[in-house]
């Protein structure tokens, strides 16, 4: 059951980042593309929990930014902040899984949205050492809604499999 | 204290704070052999999935643009018999040219010897800095060689390789400067990246015309990057902020999502 689960959570992530990279850039046009690789993180830590999830989300932060480059560690900081936002979040609100609603849910889409437009938008301004360009990466609130948008359908589509897969896992484990 | 040890929040910190100085210290270097290794699993199924959605990206358009086909044609039928005039001057004036490059013992402006190399994957951050190619140090290919299509439409120049792959920093990447001039008028100036922006023609003196619809190539000043590479068309002029220069932008003709197959200037022959 574990190395099921390892081996599905390492080909998912990969197949991720591959299709971010290959597949997504095409697809879509303007400036923000869906990062489905944020959503999967996203998705995972909701069904999964902060313990549980935690160290999927640091190795995959690592595998994407070996993957994309240039800097080593950024999306592994974004990843970590949004688990464990929707650790915070979850507990305030005493929401668990199988109560968190669709308004919970996209809480959590635009949160974990703006975490990685913020630090993404911080590292170009960081590493170009010009607020200019800060504010350039940022880009307009209509960018920011376009991101949310199209991130909002890759949850949907990313979750809904994700939560099909543990199902089906825990049934197998003790069937009814 | 132990109990705050145990927390999310304390793990949660801990492994920002290191993260972010592994971000700000940024150690490509350790990396490279690891990702040296996942580009070497990953570049051939990259290949086949950037195929494919290209081949989808192509479909796509196709049916997006049914409604708009008619127009177009005509468009281009008109455009084709001004090129074909256009054409006939230039070839004469390329005898001309060769003629007095001959003379001068110049080299052909076409004696580079190129490498092809296919896009496999694109930023995916979606600011459209860089791509990645399927050419890598296994073949000749060096950091800092540039990067063109059609023999003739700068694209970007190498920025990190490894074995097999590696990436291109597009014009539009805020790190990508290139000096260029004016095809009609010899203006002079920097090319350079700006987020949101696409690219600006920055630099220009005061003194020196430049207007929309001028035609920017690459100066060769520098020697980093061949003479007479296209670079865009000027859209709009205007002061720079501290109004000492005139800036431009410049449109690029190429559509990156569009392209699959560029060309590696490996060097001038």
């Amino acid at each position: 059951m574990i190395k099921g689960k390892f081996l599905a959570y390492t080909a998912l992530i990969f197949a991720c980042i591959i299709a971010q990279k290959s597949l997504i850039p095409i697809m879509f046009f303007g400036r923000r593309l869906p990062d489905i690789v944020l959503m999967l993180v996203l998705a995972l830590a909701v069904i999964d929990g902060f313990d549980d999830f935690l160290p999927w989300a640091i190795g995959a932060g690592l595998a994407y930014d070996v993957a994309v480059g240039p800097v080593i560690g950024l999306h592994a900081l974004i990843f970590v902040v949004v688990v464990y936002s929707v650790s915070f979040f979850s507990r305030r609100f005493l929401v668990d899984m199988r109560s968190m609603g669709v308004m919970t849910l996209l809480v959590f889409i635009i949160l974990a949205t703006l975490v990685s437009h913020l630090f993404v938008a911080l590292w170009i301004g960081w590493d170009s050492r010009s607020a200019l360009d800060f504010i350039g990466a940022l880009g307009s609130g209509w960018d920011f809604a376009v991101q949310v948008s199209y991130d909002a359908l890759a949850f949907i589509i990313i979750f809904s499999l994700a939560r099909t897969y543990t199902k089906k896992n825990s049934a197998l484990i003790s069937p009814k | 204290m132990g109990k705050f040890s145990k927390t999310k929040l304390f793990k949660t910190s801990a492994i920002v704070i290191f993260f972010a100085l592994l971000a700000v210290w940024n150690p490509v270097r350790f990396f490279d052999p690891v990702r040296g290794g996942f580009l070497y699993v990953a570049s051939p199924v990259q290949k086949a999935v950037y195929s494919f959605s290209a081949g989808l990206g192509e479909m796509r358009d196709f049916l997006m643009s049914i409604g708009q086909l008619k127009d177009e044609n005509n468009d281009l039928l008109t455009q084709q018999q001004l090129l074909l005039s256009e054409n006939a001057q230039l070839n004469d004036l390329k005898r001309e040219n060769d003629d007095l490059r001959n003379q001068l013992g110049l080299l052909p402006r076409s004696a580079y010897d190129l490498a092809a190399a296919s896009i496999i994957g694109q930023d995916p951050d979606g600011l459209g800095n860089w791509i990645e190619i399927d050419k890598g140090s296994d073949d000749g290919i060096r950091a800092g060689m540039v990067v063109v299509v059609s023999k003739g439409i700068l694209v970007g120049k190498i920025q990190q390789v490894s074995a097999t792959t590696s990436h291109v920093t597009l014009l539009t990447n805020p790190e990508s400067t290139i000096n260029v001039t004016t095809a009609s008028n010899d203006t002079h100036g920097v090319a350079r990246g700006q987020y949101g922006l696409g690219i600006i023609f920055d630099m220009i003196l005061q003194s020196d015309t430049v207007s929309a619809g001028d035609e920017v190539i690459t100066s060769g000043i520098g020697g980093t990057v061949p003479s007479g590479l296209y670079v865009g068309t000027v859209q709009e002029v205007h002061p720079s902020a501290d109004h000492l220069f005139q800036q431009a932008t410049i449109k690029s003709p190429l559509q990156i999502s569009k392209l699959e197959f560029v060309f590696v200037i490996k060097k001038s022959l």
